[in-house]
């Protein structure tokens, strides 16, 4: 199986079956236009994340993609997906959003579903507060407009 | 693409309109309205004005049908607007709901609990969501009201195909009696919509949405929305008793017919002082009934319109058209009465019964085979008897001779009067023939 070479932001060349790298919509257009002669370059992906790109890409290829229900049922991705899937994603937030950043980069839409899924179960029933301070947000409402947010989404909420 | 390479590794940097609208595609309207709407400015922003797919996807996970017959979106109105709308709608049929069980509930001695469902289990019943077609006011009904059969499924679907709707626990709403007969309005659980559902495919062939049903008759009040029967779509019709080709045109819509009878809760329009809730108003006034007094003996009178007993079918029918009313006297010492009230018994009755240009005097014994005593400080007699009649309007009016038992003029007969009460129809119902009658429907 011919190989196609990839170039991580540190400067290291991955070689990677075409099969795999070409669940990368991005990587695929290149190969079709140019051949897989000349190395792609990928500045903003380091190691650690091409390698689980490499492993997601390398387990679709041969297994059924993470097909999500919509919405959560729940906040764990267990209930929702494979086990495969779910402990994919069990990252590290840097890692999880550094994986997103590079899903979205190379256009592998099942690997941004999957990793979006994961953000969302991570907001799921939690309050605001709790996910300010778990995804470092910072909160640029004033008290004021704080309330006044609360009372525009009344209607939303059960009147007696 | 390129922008994103230079986008920090943050949430805010990494969530822009695209990946938030994959975000939000994975939680439920109570999650955005809870945890992401409020978490910061540009969410904010994105979800209330800018992501109006967000909207879209939430009405499909919220409701059943992208638009129904009578309920759509507007040109113009953005999703979040017709979603926005719609949930209004759906908390009004609500408040509507909890208020009519709370006021039901205060009037009745019986209580009949547990059938609102919660505020976050909207999702309606299995036996709702196959149906292919209905009313928006139907569905949101339905997102209300509380299956509570829920753990006895297989026993349902027994009685399903038994047709014994009458077991499952429906929301009793009024109660018409008179001689044997109670007739009792409900509000219809899932399970016993579904099963007068099959019935009514059965035996006429429609396939209609039954609201309502008085249990154990052949009567029920179904929602037309397709608007078969020409009143609009999702009108609530009357259909009942032998005689179909004639139906009662009830109210418009689901929530003009909860927010009316809400409102008659409210103002203590039903007579409830035996510990139901009896359809003849507390008021004989309100329904074309009246209150006499003479001689310190209150009468009052009122009729009620019985759908289910009307002959409307001459060819049919070699009989003429008849309209079926029950009423409902009450007789009782005049609280006003000024001095002594000596205890009076019934002996007699007379009723002049105007039926357009015709009069008809009858005169007998008692009243239902009964000769009353009548005293101060006892509970008011009441009793009902029945009507049938050609002519929708009929006035009725009369006496009742009473004996007086004791005092001055113990021996001596008084005669009270019973002024002129109407044998009509509700206000607001009509009746209409029934467009898809077909003779072999008298069964």
């Amino acid at each position: 199986m011919s190989k196609v070479k990839l170039v991580t932001s540190e400067g290291e060349i991955v070689e990677v079956d075409i099969e795999v790298a070409s669940k990368s919509v991005l990587i695929k257009g290149m190969i079709d236009d140019s051949g897989v002669e000349e190395e792609i370059p990928l500045p903003n992906v380091k190691r650690n994340i091409l390698q689980k790109i490499i492993d997601f890409c390398t387990y679709i290829k041969d297994n059924s993609p993470p097909e999500i229900e919509k919405p959560l049922k729940s906040n764990n991705l267990n209930d929702v997906t494979t086990p495969w899937y779910a402990e994919f994603v069990n990252l590290d937030q840097e890692v999880l959003f550094e994986l997103i950043l590079a899903a979205n980069y190379l256009d592998i839409k099942p690997l941004l579903e999957l990793a979006c899924a994961k953000v969302a179960s991570l907001i799921k029933n939690r309050s605001i507060p709790e996910i300010r301070k778990f995804f470092n947000i910072e909160n640029d409402f004033t008290p004021e407009e704080e309330a006044q947010i609360m009372e525009e989404n009344k209607w939303a909420e059960e009147s007696f | 693409m390129e922008s994103f390479c230079l986008r920090g590794n943050d949430f805010v940097s990494i969530f822009d309109s695209d990946m938030t609208s994959i975000l939000c595609s994975y939680l439920n309207f109570d999650d955005i309205m809870e945890s992401v709407i409020g978490i910061n400015k540009d969410l904010n922003i994105l979800i209330n004005q800018k992501l109006d797919i967000v909207w879209q996807n939430l009405f499909k996970q919220e409701f059943m049908f992208r638009d129904y017959p009578d309920h759509r979106r507007y040109q113009g109105e953005s999703h979040f607007q017709y979603f926005k709308r719609s949930f209004l709608i759906y908390k009004e049929v609500r408040q509507v709901m909890r208020s009519i069980f709370n006021l039901t509930n205060q009037q009745s001695e019986q209580k009949q609990e547990g059938f609102i469902k919660k505020f976050k289990n909207r999702k309606v019943h299995t036996f709702i969501a196959v149906q292919e077609i209905m009313s928006f006011q139907y569905e949101c009904f339905y997102k209300n009201f509380e299956e509570k059969n829920n753990q006895q499924q297989n026993i349902i679907q027994f009685l399903i195909g038994q047709n014994q709707y009458y077991i499952i626990e429906n929301f009793k709403l009024t109660t018409t009696s008179f001689y044997d007969h109670k007739l009792e309005l409900c509000l219809l659980s899932p399970s016993s919509m579904k099963m007068i559902q099959n019935i009514l495919k059965q035996r006429y062939g429609f396939h209609q949405l039954p609201l309502m049903h008085i249990m154990n008759y052949r009567h029920s009040i179904i929602v037309d929305a397709e608007n078969k029967f020409g009143m609009g779509h999702g009108a609530l019709i009357q259909q009942g008793g032998p005689d179909r080709s004639v139906v009662v045109f009830m109210a418009p819509d689901i929530l003009s017919y909860l927010r009316q009878h809400n409102e008659k809760l409210k103002n203590q329009y039903f007579f409830t002082r035996r510990g139901i809730i009896e359809t003849y108003p507390s008021y004989p006034q309100l329904l074309g009934g009246s209150l006499t007094v003479t001689h310190g003996i209150k009468i009052e009178a009122v009729a009620n319109y019985i759908h289910f007993f009307g002959v409307f079918d001459k060819s049919y029918y070699n009989d003429d058209t008849r309209y079926f009313f029950s009423y409902q006297v009450r007789i009782s010492v005049d609280e006003n009465y000024q001095g002594e009230f000596f205890p009076s018994r019934l002996k007699s009755r007379t009723w002049k019964i105007q039926m357009g240009e015709r009069v008809q005097e009858t005169t007998g014994l008692g009243v239902i085979g009964e000769y009353p005593l009548i005293e101060s400080g006892m509970e008011p007699f009441i009793y009902e008897s029945c009507c049938p009649t050609k002519v929708l309007g009929t006035i009725m009016q009369g006496h009742f001779t009473f004996e007086v038992l004791d005092g001055p003029q113990k021996g001596q007969e008084i005669t009270a009067l019973i002024d002129p009460f109407n044998l009509r129809l509700d206000d607001d119902h009509q009746l209409i023939a029934n467009p898809l009658f077909q003779s072999w429907m008298h069964m």
